[in-house]
């Protein structure tokens, strides 16, 4: 969520961005219209977030293999991954980047083209993916771990009383 | 300590009398012979009341159906018809089922966990862009929601889940519930970022 907030704010700022034109919203209706520089961007995020939390909830060394053991997983993370490649760096031009209807980054009064803008939302999701796995790392191998741990020694310790209070009770 | 079938079922008539000896038995206990299929029962039963955990059981031949029955992890060694009764059939007539038992049951387990998680999280990503685009009245186009439905979700929503045991059985113990806190943290941190 953060870093889609992020580019949504973030886009508003560029020197391309045009703002939708308030009389012509029709509320829940798709039309042409409805494409905004706000979708652009968080639709070329987006896709990368797929891939990345995929990617991240599959760690789990001490039970399953690893990725590259699992061909057809492995393939899909490549294919997926050079699609949402070429969606954020192909030009807003190609005839890709039209079908999925993205507004190019170029400034309607001076016609200039920020092409280094897809350079800026590619460094927003390495961190994205760097922060999610980092995330689910430290959570799995530490906090669960921990957790399950825990679990286990109170069920240990509640026997050892049980145990105990028979003892005494003898 | 090993003991056998009618000492077993003297403890266990007088454990009311006796709980101290009848739970050192069932904690100690290592051999139990001479058993008879009511006792193999009556033992595995015991171990799951009183404390309150899940038992395996292995065995082959009828006399062992009861206690494939009660017990929560049942393997049967045998291809006889008795072995209807419990929940698994091992082919390979000795106990290295169990290890390989525990190492997919463990795997099952997480891959579950894994693929609730993913779908969460799809449905969450979806959801928020739409949430931040909407109330300026701006949708995603019809493009890019089936490229995020074809491209993005089917092959690695099925694929993940395609992913084999580890090879060895570890200690570590998977997390074991799904409304636990380490799911709903991973989940939020990742909703979050």
């Amino acid at each position: 969520m953060a870093v889609q907030l992020f580019f949504f704010f973030d886009v508003r700022k560029q020197p391309f961005y045009v703002p939708l034109d308030p009389s012509k919203i029709d509320f829940g209706n798709y039309n042409d219209t409805s494409l905004s520089y706000e979708a652009t961007a968080i639709f070329m995020i987006g896709t990368f977030q797929f891939v990345v939390t995929c990617v991240a909830f599959s760690l789990a060394k001490p039970f399953r293999q690893p990725i590259y053991r699992n061909v057809c997983f492995l393939l899909g993370i490549i294919v997926t991954t050079s699609c949402d490649t070429a969606i954020l760096f192909l030009p807003i031009s190609s005839p890709v980047s039209q079908w999925f209807k993205l507004l190019p980054f170029v400034n309607e009064t001076t016609g200039e083209t920020y092409y280094s803008y897809h350079y800026w939302l590619a460094l927003g999701v390495v961190v994205n993916s760097i922060l999610t796995y980092g995330a689910e790392f430290v959570i799995v191998k530490v906090v669960a771990s921990k957790h399950e741990a825990k679990m286990r020694r109170l069920k240990y310790a509640q026997f050892r009383e049980q145990m105990e209070e028979l003892k005494a009770n003898q | 300590m090993a003991l056998t079938g009618r000492a077993f079922r003297y403890a266990y008539e007088n454990r009311e009398n006796e709980p101290f000896v009848f739970q050192s038995i069932l904690a100690r206990g290592r051999v139990f012979a001479r058993m008879s299929p009511d006792d193999k029962a009556l033992l595995v039963d015991s171990l799951q009341t009183v404390f309150k955990i899940n038992c395996g059981m292995c065995g082959d031949g009828a006399n062992d159906c009861g206690a494939l029955k009660t017990a929560s992890v049942g393997i049967s060694l045998s291809e006889a018809e008795a072995s209807i009764a419990a929940p698994f059939t091992a082919k390979v007539q000795d106990i290295s089922c169990v290890v390989t038992m525990l190492k997919e049951g463990k795997c099952a387990l997480v891959t579950a966990f894994q693929a609730f998680k993913f779908i969460f999280m799809y449905s969450m990503i979806e959801m928020i862009a739409s949430a931040l685009l909407y109330p300026m009245g701006s949708l995603l186009a019809d493009g890019m929601y089936f490229y995020i439905d074809m491209v993005a979700l089917i092959p690695l929503s099925i694929f993940q889940t395609w992913t084999g045991a580890y090879d060895k059985l570890t200690k570590d113990m998977p997390t074991s519930r799904l409304y636990s806190y380490p799911v709903f943290l991973s989940v939020g941190a990742c909703t979050a970022i």
